[in-house]
């Protein structure tokens, strides 16, 4: 488990925060996509993100 | 249909949208008391002129629309009045000590976010979006208006943060900030007290 490349938690949240702002590298993808395969706490999150994303676009109207 | 618009019972509805639109006029002027006047003289000017409103929009789209004259209004008076003024800085963008709260030395979650039950309910909810609101109203001023811009309007990032006076990298960090910040309230303040709301 303890690859150097591994993204931790923090590192996973702040990309799957970018995703939001632009097309992340294929190393970033890559890494983020490893990442959430594994941990459900990071996989709620990014799930919530979306969530917020659309109710956020739906405050809108 | 009556011509005399308190007597539309629209108006009524009208009343409905101002805390949205306090939130709007504040993501763009910043200032509290300016916001709320900007939505109050735009308020007035939506009632009066509510008989021509004939649902060809949404109408939060319609008084959007109004308010945003009043602020382009409120703005060249402003420039003119030369008040233009400094806000104070928030916490500075680059700074990230707020995620060590968030995470630990390992990087870590301090507290696991959860799986949110029923979402797309919460959303058919009135009470959900006062929780939201109240979510929205908790974020630091210069990540809260960010926040609104980007992901409320849905503004480009680079003409929000050259606005703000701050690099698009600090404006993620505003984002990612306020999405967590945002993610944290609603789930304190709604998804986790599951089965207690929406009665
Ligand atoms: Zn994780």
């Amino acid at each position: 488990m303890a690859d150097e490349v591994e993204l931790s938690c923090r590192e996973a949240a702040r990309l799957i925060s970018i995703t939001f702002e632009r097309v992340l590298t294929e190393e970033e993808s890559v890494q983020l996509k490893f990442h959430l395969g594994d941990c459900d706490d990071c996989q709620h999150y990014e799930v919530q993100l979306k969530f917020l994303h659309e109710a956020a676009a739906r405050y809108r109207r | 249909m009556p011509s005399d618009a308190t007597c539309d019972p629209r108006s009524v509805e009208v009343e409905t949208h101002r805390s949205y639109l306090v939130h709007y006029a504040l993501a763009k002027l910043r200032d509290r008391d300016e916001a709320e006047e900007v939505v109050q003289e735009a308020l007035v000017a939506a009632l009066e002129s509510l008989p021509e409103f004939r649902g060809d929009s949404s109408l939060r789209t319609w008084l959007t629309s109004i308010l945003r004259f009043k602020i382009a209004d409120h703005q060249r008076r402003a420039v003119r009045d030369r008040q233009v003024f400094e806000t104070p800085p928030d916490e500075a963008p680059g700074d990230e000590s707020w995620l060590d709260a968030q995470f630990d030395d390992t990087g870590h979650w301090r507290e696991s976010p959860k799986a949110w039950l029923d979402p797309a309910t919460a959303l058919e909810q009135r009470d959900f979006w006062a929780v939201f609101e109240r979510c929205l109203g908790r974020l630091p001023p210069q990540g809260g208006r960010v926040f609104f811009q980007r992901e409320v309007i849905g503004e480009e990032t680079k003409a929000i943060c050259a606005a703000e006076g701050i690099t698009e990298s600090n404006c993620w960090v505003l984002l990612h900030r306020a999405r967590n910040s945002l993610r944290a309230c609603l789930e304190a303040n709604w998804f986790g007290s599951e089965g207690t709301h929406g009665r």
